[in-house]
């Protein structure tokens, strides 16, 4: 553990430690199996604060450093995947525009009750044409005497359901598009037109569920610009922002499921050999396990030290990058190992590897795919 | 040597893709998913127009075809739909031991019925608890004048009876390996296959639980308690069992194989057809150099998995040490369908991460076929014996 992490925090980690293994993982097949968390799971989640770990103290969060918050995610993310997505978007892409880029009176109004967990924040960006691209949305605003009015499609976004406040981003300047023509918009549930589709089926992450938003003639009020009309175009820069930030969270939420996946698999290889099989027979799976310890221990050190650059204030947005992809990829090839291990037990959800497997998949994708990231990395390698 | 298909074969293979075609319509398919249903209907169509059981003599439904010509096929349906079509291909699952070792009576009893998909077959071999040693074998069949009386338990059984499902496939019989030497310390001395009839009294069957894919698959755990068969449903010599098993596991090693490589190609089909269409940054997926790399990347691999798996159905048909080839196949094979079905749903995005694509069902698909008969350490374990 870093020298710079206080004993508070090392309190507050191992009571999360504990709130995960003794709260959320015995209900962890069940929350796959009824894709939902319980509500009373929800209320915990909201007594420990986890909605609030990176909203600042001033605001009634925790206030937790980069290297902080992307160790509870490592805590949280040992279990079901679905409780870390659940507290995912208020903790990090619904809420940190607001932080970033909004007026004082958007963050006194919004960031208390989103920490607080009354609110829960979404962020809807991606739209059918605009998935990578993101700078190619179609979604529009246009200003109509005191109020916004938006038209457009986000599809695939996070906790739409459950959300109270949306993060949006619509072009209002068709000829600036990305370069001073999209801006950001707070979207509250219950604004008439603002829409919200049927659940995704998917592959994973069957508690936590993402959707489809329509905004149809959406009456938006003229202060809900993100950092209030000035900052009218302003929106793709913090929608960049935000999305920077997000990928040490991906990166964390990767490593503490790699790391539950290797201790599962540490068990079951215990327990062959006390069923009697020989060490001999034993000697391929414990080089795969560690291969697994050997690229857990190094995605560590990359994130850690990536947070605490960061948190020293130091532009990390390459380093974030390679965060990403290097803890999300470690995070398959770890679960598809693990599947190997497990044998025909390993495909029994029950097992939960399974679903890490198909869990995990995900990171790779949302919030920047590898590709992504692998252009970010070289853009900066190349720059003169 | 020669890489081409004979007319016949070549016939077969596009009959075949013509029958996918046909009847894997997306929106059936995507019913029999969301209910998971056995594909019962499309299976009956299958077994009419004669792509079941063609290895069979024709006297018992077949085409007197080998085992290539059932890889052909494999192949073709597991583009088609990768659960679908291991459904398809797996629904004789264990009939080749009737085929190779059963009386006259039970190949004429039971081989027309699965050409025809009357019924699927089934196969219980693994044991409830890991077997460290003989004597712990926990399935067992004793004589009992004009009986034999089975006890036991298997798990993990393929096409095993399914309770209460829509639609469920219809098992018509499993072949149980038995513990029937209890003088002996070695499974190769003391085991053999039985073949019983799913209706009979004593044996009950459930399922596994959700899995990680091919989850139409009927996979269950199947009980027998004092079940009674006749002595005649034997199956080939007393005590021959075990190697009975090890030769089928190859054929369906080298089956396995076949569909993988099938399901990497219908991965590729899906991508590339998506990165044809999709635009980002004003141009198409597909005209993006690391796109067009990894699709190289991706139809290389399956080539190369098409041959090996070609070459150990070659092998089988000369009938000559097959263990090696076969396991090589389906090493190669199902790890090229896993690689390549990561890469096609990557190049999906998020797409490719939602049910509607197929491709998240591909990569799950074929992770599962990499862990059925035996995962790849144990392929490596044969292999290994084979060139020590």
């Amino acid at each position: 553990m870093p020298g710079i992490l206080t004993e508070d925090f090392e309190a507050f980690r191992l009571k999360i430690r504990h709130f995960v293994e003794k709260e959320l993982d015995p209900i962890s097949t069940q929350v796959e199996q009824n894709a939902e968390i319980p509500e009373k799971i929800v209320n915990r989640m909201r007594e420990l604060g986890l909605f609030g770990l990176s909203i600042p103290k001033s605001y009634g969060g925790l206030g937790l450093s980069t290297l902080q918050e992307v160790i509870i995610y490592e805590e949280i993310t040992r279990t079901n995947a679905c409780h870390r997505s659940r507290i995912g978007t208020s903790n990090g892409i619904g809420s940190m525009g607001i932080l970033y880029d909004g007026t004082e009176q958007q963050r006194q109004n919004y960031l208390p009750r989103i920490a607080k967990g009354e609110w829960t924040a979404a962020f809807a960006l991606t739209e059918p044409d605009a998935g990578s691209d993101a700078a190619n949305i179609c979604a529009s605003a246009v200003l109509k005497n005191d109020c916004w009015v938006l038209n457009g499609t986000k599809q695939f976004i996070t906790n739409a359901d459950t959300a109270q406040v949306f993060t949006t981003l619509a072009v209002t300047d068709e000829i600036k598009r990305a370069r001073g023509g999209v801006t950001a918009f707070i979207v509250e549930q219950g604004m008439p037109g603002l829409l919200v589709g049927a659940a995704d089926l998917k592959m994973g992450l069957k508690g936590s569920h993402t959707h489809e938003v329509i905004f149809k003639e959406c009456q938006v009020p003229r202060e809900n610009v993100i950092g209030g009309m000035e900052k009218v175009g302003q929106g793709f820069k913090t929608a960049m922002r935000v999305l920077d930030k997000g990928r040490l969270s991906m990166g964390a939420c990767a490593l503490g499921a790699s790391q539950k996946i290797m201790e599962l698999c540490i068990q079951k290889v215990q327990k062959k050999i006390a069923e009697g099989l020989p060490k001999s027979q034993t000697q391929a799976v414990q080089f795969d396990l560690a291969d697994m310890a050997i690229e857990i221990y190094g995605a560590r050190q990359m994130l850690y030290h990536t947070a605490s650059l960061r948190d020293s204030g130091k532009n990390v947005t390459s380093e974030a990058s390679m965060v990403k992809v290097f803890c999300t990829e470690t995070a398959s090839r770890i679960a598809e190992r693990a599947i190997d291990i497990f044998g025909m037990d390993g495909g029994l959800t029950e097992n939960q590897v399974e679903t890490f497997l198909r869990d995990v998949r995900l990171y790779r994708i949302y919030e920047g795919t590898s590709e992504i990231q692998r252009i970010i990395i070289a853009k900066n390698l190349l720059k003169k | 040597m020669n890489f081409e298909l004979n007319k016949e074969q070549q016939q077969i293979k596009k009959a075949a893709k013509d029958f996918v075609k046909g009847e894997f319509k997306q929106e059936i398919i995507h019913d029999f998913v969301k209910n998971k249903a056995y594909p019962s209907k499309i299976l009956k169509k299958a077994g009419e127009l004669g792509f079941l059981g063609i290895h069979f003599p024709e006297e018992y439904g077949g085409e007197g075809l080998s085992p290539f010509e059932q890889m052909l096929i494999a192949e073709e349906l597991t583009i088609g739909h990768s659960t679908v079509g291991a459904c398809l291909a797996l629904s004789g699952y264990g009939t080749d031991i009737l085929l190779n070792h059963g009386s006259e009576q039970q190949q004429k009893t039971w081989l027309p019925k699965i050409a025809k998909a009357n019924v699927i077959s089934s196969c219980a071999f693994t044991e409830l608890s890991l077997v460290d040693n003989f004597e712990d074998y926990h399935t067992t069949a004793v004589k009992d004048g004009d009986s034999w009386v089975i006890n036991g338990g298997k798990r993990f059984v393929v096409n095993g009876e399914q309770d209460g499902e829509p639609y469920g496939g219809k098992t018509g019989f499993y072949i149980v390996l038995c513990k029937t030497d209890f003088g002996t310390t070695t499974p190769e001395k003391g085991l053999s296959t039985i073949l019983v009839e799913a209706d009979r009294q004593g044996v009950s069957s459930a399922n596994v639980g959700n899995m990680l894919g091919t989850r139409l698959l009927p996979l269950t755990n199947v009980d027998f308690n004092t079940v009674r068969v006749p002595l005649k449903n034997l199956i080939g010599n007393e005590h021959g069992g075990h190697s009975q098993v090890v030769e089928f596991s190859n054929h369906s090693r080298l089956l396995i194989a076949s569909m993988a490589v099938g399901m990497a190609q219908g991965a590729f089909d899906r991508a590339l057809s998506h990165v044809k269409q999709r635009k980002q940054f004003g141009q198409k997926l597909i005209d993006f150099q690391v796109t067009r790399h990894k699709l190289s990347e991706m139809i290389t691999l399956i080539e190369t998995a098409r041959l090996i798996t070609c070459r150990a159905a070659l092998v089988c048909e000369q009938g000559v040490g097959n263990a090696k080839y076969c396991s090589m196949a389906k090493l190669v094979a199902t790890q090229t369908a896993i690689r390549v079905a990561d890469h096609a749903l990557q190049l999906l995005g998020g797409y490719g991460y939602m049910d509607e694509y197929d491709v998240e069902g591909y990569y799950r698909d074929a992770k599962m076929l990499e862990i059925l008969e035996g995962n790849n350490h144990l392929q490596k374990d044969i292999i290994a014996d084979t060139i020590a």
